[in-house]
């Protein structure tokens, strides 16, 4: 029984994973034009996946994915050219968070179909059990 | 025992579906995880029959059954150092359940037959 829940773990661990992405994709758009309290540009976040390769799993083959880390990225500000603003530094440029939109929609789109092949392995694997159970009748 | 030849026949094939459809489920998880290198499963027998095997995939008639993940050696697939291809991942899923349904359906048809038995055909 325990081997037939291992199988849905690994799925939901995918699932999880991409969830994940999809809130800080989510974050990152939201504070596109943010500021944090220390007056810096808000930084993008970025995650982290990891696959857990211990030993014993590595040996069965069966290797859920764990949500490393989230971490600020460390990619340079835009600069942009506003005299006006009152955060513009001397020569007029203001520096504005990290975040660019392109790769963040990208970013949303790659999460969101690796989220539903998780979820159709997870029906693929709901089927085979309720298969397997149907030998009881 | 001897009523069962059917179903102990079948079931090395049975419990070798599922594992490789934990493996191929691993593979669609970690699609996105950097340095993660897409793996199979393949069934062995041990000790072996009278003939040589020259190709990982040849079967044989006699002994345990060994299972081995193997990595597969596929073109690097983005510059993550991931090789997983979710095409062929979710393809081999499918192909996968439909085998487990083929065998699931082979049990299911000796148990009928022994139940039939056991009812004396009524």
């Amino acid at each position: 029984m325990n081997d037939l829940f291992k199988a849905f773990n690994i799925s939901a661990s995918g699932m999880y994973a991409q969830r994940v992405r999809m809130n800080v994709v989510a974050s990152n758009l939201a504070n596109y034009e943010s500021y944090r309290a220390n007056g810096e540009p808000y930084r993008k976040l970025e995650v982290v996946f990891e696959a857990v390769e211990d030993p014993q799993s590595l040996a069965k083959g069966e290797i859920p994915v764990n949500v490393a880390q989230i971490r600020f990225s460390d990619e340079p500000f835009r600069l942009i050219y506003d005299p006006n603003d009152p955060r513009a530094n001397a020569e007029g440029y203001v520096q504005k968070p990290n975040v660019d939109l392109v790769k963040e929609m990208a970013d949303m789109i790659t999460a969101v179909r690796s989220y539903e092949a998780n979820l159709n392995a997870f029906i693929t694997t709901k089927e085979m059990a309720q298969r397997t159970l149907e030998l009881w009748r | 025992m001897d009523i069962f030849k059917g179903i102990d026949k079948v079931l090395p094939h049975l419990n070798y579906t599922w594992k490789r459809h934990k493996v191929i489920l691993s593979n669609i998880a970690n699609a996105d995880t950097p340095r993660y290198k897409a793996k199979d499963l393949i069934m062995e027998k041990e000790g072996g029959g009278k003939l040589k095997t020259t190709r990982e995939k040849h079967l044989f008639t006699k002994g345990e059954e060994i299972y081995k993940v193997i990595e597969l050696q596929r073109r690097l697939i983005g510059n993550d150092l991931n090789n997983v291809s979710l095409e062929e991942e979710m393809a081999k899923l499918s192909q996968n359940r439909i085998a487990y349904e083929t065998y699931m359906r082979m049990v299911r048809g000796s148990i009928d037959k022994l139940n039939n038995i056991i009812k004396e055909g009524r």
